[in-house]
């Protein structure tokens, strides 16, 4: 274990750190060490700056950003006329109910179009909902996905956080940062009914909605976005 | 002394959490992952056999505070050392 602390690993837990922290004193002391913002107002100007290059790094940096900036008119202006809406890249919204297939669809869809056109880059951006009481999230849509792990593929898990619907209220902005960094396809994901307000249809070019073969009556389905 | 009282950290805190390549033992992470949802985190799980490469590719695409790996089926030293290398 002193190896791995001198080597620069944060934290090794022994079991006996277990029986003397407890759980849930692990925990607080991992989040106390991990309590801190991923980029400030400073990086900002540099991040922007690397984003033409299509550093992935700056990518996800500046989605933070936007997402912990959304009380901020200041920062999200900066963030606005420093990423110029540039390329037409397509947005495909998939949406449908938990467990439907979305994931395993999106990632096939990936590895499909990545067979035909292997010189495109596609930015995957997932969206989960945040749990009120504790502000807590599961982001579990990337542990579905196989073929995001080829280097043309971007994929970034987002919480809902204080949007009362099934979108962050930062996806505007992730999605013109994802375009100005060069990417030709733009798949969102989230869940959904897909009927009244589904919000995807506003963000998304084009939106599927994704159901398991089970469902009551037919004229529900012309509901459907 | 064991603390029970939730921390609730001030800035918005995102993880990448796994179990290590070759490693199908994910009760611990699992139970670990869930306490760090509970406390208000934001968890993106890779479940097991997670090869470190995978881990550290998340880790950066997703811009997480950080990583926490469970790994009982030894070899942790080579591991956790070549995940901080990657990083």
């Amino acid at each position: 274990m002193k190896e791995l602390h001198d080597y620069g690993i944060a934290r090794i837990f022994s079991p006996e750190d277990g029986r003397k922290l407890g759980l849930q004193g692990m925990i607080n002391m991992m989040l106390r060490e991990c309590d801190h913002p991923t980029v400030t107002e400073a990086d900002f100007a540099k991040e922007a700056g690397r984003l033409s290059e299509g550093r992935i790094s700056s990518v996800a940096r500046l989605i933070s950003y936007a997402e912990n900036h959304l009380n901020h008119q200041e920062a999200l202006a900066a963030l606005e006329s420093a990423i110029p809406a540039v390329k037409k890249a397509p947005v495909v919204g998939i949406t449908g109910t938990g467990g439907a297939g979305k994931s395993s669809l999106t990632d096939e869809l990936i590895r499909r179009f990545l067979h035909d056109h292997p010189e495109s880059k596609i930015a995957v951006l997932s969206v989960d909902p945040t749990k009120q009481k504790t502000g807590g999230a599961l982001l579990g849509d990337r542990i579905r996905m196989n073929a995001i792990f080829h280097p043309n593929v971007f994929m970034r898990s987002l919480a809902t956080r204080a949007s009362r619907s099934e979108l962050s209220l930062a996806i505007h902005d992730a999605i013109r940062i994802v375009k100005a960094a060069g990417f030709d396809l733009i798949l969102i994901e989230t869940s959904g009914i897909g009927q009244g307000d589904a919000e995807i249809t506003n963000v998304s070019d084009v939106a599927m909605y994704v159901m398991t073969s089970e469902f009551g009556a037919p004229s529900q389905l012309e509901k459907l976005i | 002394m064991a603390e029970t009282e939730v921390y609730r950290p001030k800035h918005a805190v995102r993880f990448v959490t796994a179990s290590s390549l070759f490693d199908g033992h994910d009760a611990s992470i699992n139970i670990m992952r869930r306490i760090l949802q509970a406390s208000g985190a934001e968890v993106i799980h890779l479940g097991h056999n997670r090869s470190a490469r995978e881990i550290v590719q998340a880790a950066i695409q997703e811009d997480v505070q950080g990583i926490a790996v469970s790994s009982y089926q030894g070899g942790h030293l080579e591991f956790f050392k070549y995940m901080y290398d990657l990083l």
